[in-house]
């Protein structure tokens, strides 16, 4: 029968017991006075209740002069337990340890983290010259801004830093600079033909063109010389383009089979819970000799949590087999195509195919056999070094 | 004399404002809950108190909580709550201990 209420707990309360009071006397007397009681009971010839301890003095006063025995069977409350931590030293000494305890532990550097660089290690050498280190006394650290700017000078491939001194953790946030591309070192260099054709226009970076338009070129003849006329010797870089050709020979079918929407379809809807999908809607099966599915998988949501559940949109369209003929025309032109594609599969990107020319075609067993003869306008130049200047 | 006049008022107010008698003046009120509480309002004395009777004066005289393994939960100057086995509530109009 805890009657319990703060304010009581904090003023202290006693439980009293009394003896020799028949009449109850002591209790009418206090009910009668309008002083706060409760808990008011018998235990055999005696009765207990409990009462404040602002009240005290008034109940004692009462209780002599009603010539009653009180003993004081309970004694609780904030008052009650100051007096008892009072009397035990150790308990004092043991709370002020604590405090002590804790205030020195939160005077030490306990945590350093470090974001986004690239080696901890380097800024945490930096730290720790900065008296910043798991361990650290906290009193030898800077202001937090004061460090920033010292951690920055520190580490000069770093590109801003962010210091954050929260108790006794250190964030340390860092954003690395980013190199600038590194020069190619140039080594004296001819620029050659690859591959042989007729030179439609050159245009020399540095070097000296050697060549002119219309000239036909082998592999390996020096295009841009880096080899300049007093003897110097330098990059030479710059674009040739030139006249090459190609001989392509495409196997192409004449009938080709192809596969058609018929428009009909039918939708099927699942949940899938995990791996296994539960059909919702749709429970059709019609009998297509030849389908195509498409399945759509959408995820749910719920905010921005991902459920393990799926909904999933299989739609399934009935197809049919077409024969589609080409005539010999379309094959060409089709196989043209092929070579275009080959040619520029072949040959460094910007090459332009100028002209073309079927150079034979013949028909066996339903597929057309082309070769086909194309005029490409491509950059032939190819770097080579001069084999002098590695020597010297 | 003052309390014939206070008499006269809260008569006036109760035939002709319509109050509830409760609301007025130091009425004495009286709560029994589910037969083991019993709540006193404005009482002016506790008379007598033992295990199977708590006698409690009020200003029209004198209630009577009869039971078994009563004891008074709390005192207040207000009210006064008594707990246990209640069997009897008994109500005496004794006005010479009272107060009239």
């Amino acid at each position: 029968m805890a009657f319990f209420r703060l304010s009581e707990w904090v003023k202290g309360y006693v439980e009293m017991e009394v003896r020799n009071d028949v009449d109850k006397n002591l209790l009418r007397t206090l009910a009668t006075n309008g002083i706060r009681l409760w808990n008011a009971r018998h235990k055999g010839s005696v009765y207990t209740f409990c009462l404040q301890l602002d009240d005290l003095h008034e109940a004692l006063e009462q209780a002599r002069t009603s010539h009653v025995k009180i003993r004081f069977s309970e004694r609780r409350g904030l008052p009650f337990l100051i007096r008892h931590a009072r009397k035990r030293k150790t308990f004092l000494v043991g709370g002020a340890m604590f405090v002590a305890v804790l205030y020195m532990l939160s005077s030490f550097v306990w945590r350093v983290e470090i974001v986004g660089a690239d080696q901890t290690e380097v800024v945490e050498f930096a730290l720790r010259k900065l008296n910043i280190y798991p361990g650290s006394w906290l009193y030898n650290v800077m202001a937090q801004d004061d460090v920033q700017l010292a951690l920055l000078e520190a580490l000069p491939q770093v590109s801003w830093v962010g210091v954050k001194i929260q108790g006794t953790s250190v964030f340390v946030n860092i954003i690395p600079r980013i190199a600038p591309a590194k020069r190619l070192e140039l080594h004296p260099q001819n620029v050659v033909a690859s591959v042989p054709g007729v030179v439609a226009n050159i245009l020399a970076d540095s070097g000296q063109a050697l060549v002119q338009q219309g000239e036909y070129v082998t592999p390996g003849a020096v295009l841009i010389s880096g080899e300049l006329d007093n003897g110097k010797k330098v990059y030479a870089s710059g674009k040739v383009e030139a006249i090459v050709w190609y001989r392509t020979e495409v196997k192409l079918p004449l009938q080709r089979v192809d596969l058609q929407y018929t428009g009909r379809y039918v939708r099927h809807d699942y949940l899938v819970i995990g791996q296994l999908p539960v059909p919702v809607w749709g429970f059709s099966h019609p009998p297509y000799a030849l389908s195509n599915a498409n399945q759509v998988d959408e995820p749910l949501k719920l905010g921005d949590y991902k459920l393990p559940l799926q909904f999933r949109v299989d739609t399934v369209y009935e197809v049919k087999k077409v024969h589609v003929k080409l005539s010999v025309a379309q094959a060409t032109a089709r196989g043209m195509q092929f070579a275009v594609r080959e040619v520029q599969r072949m040959t460094p990107d910007g090459t332009k195919v100028i002209r073309q020319n079927i150079l034979q075609r013949k028909q066996v067993r339903g597929n057309l056999y082309v070769t086909v003869w194309s005029e490409a306008l491509q950059n032939i130049g190819k770097p080579q070094e001069i084999p002098d200047a590695i020597q010297q | 004399m003052k309390s014939k006049v206070r008499k006269w008022a809260e008569q006036m107010a109760q035939d002709w404002l319509e109050a509830p008698a409760d609301t007025l003046g130091a009425k004495s009120r009286l709560v029994v809950l589910a037969m083991n509480q019993a709540v006193i309002e404005n009482f002016l004395e506790l008379a007598a108190f033992s295990p199977e009777q708590v006698r409690i004066l009020v200003r029209d005289g004198a209630i009577s909580i009869v039971g078994q393994n009563l004891c008074i939960r709390s005192v207040t100057p207000e009210e006064l709550l008594v707990e246990g086995e209640i069997s009897q509530v008994r109500f005496s109009r004794d006005t010479e201990s009272g107060w009239a």
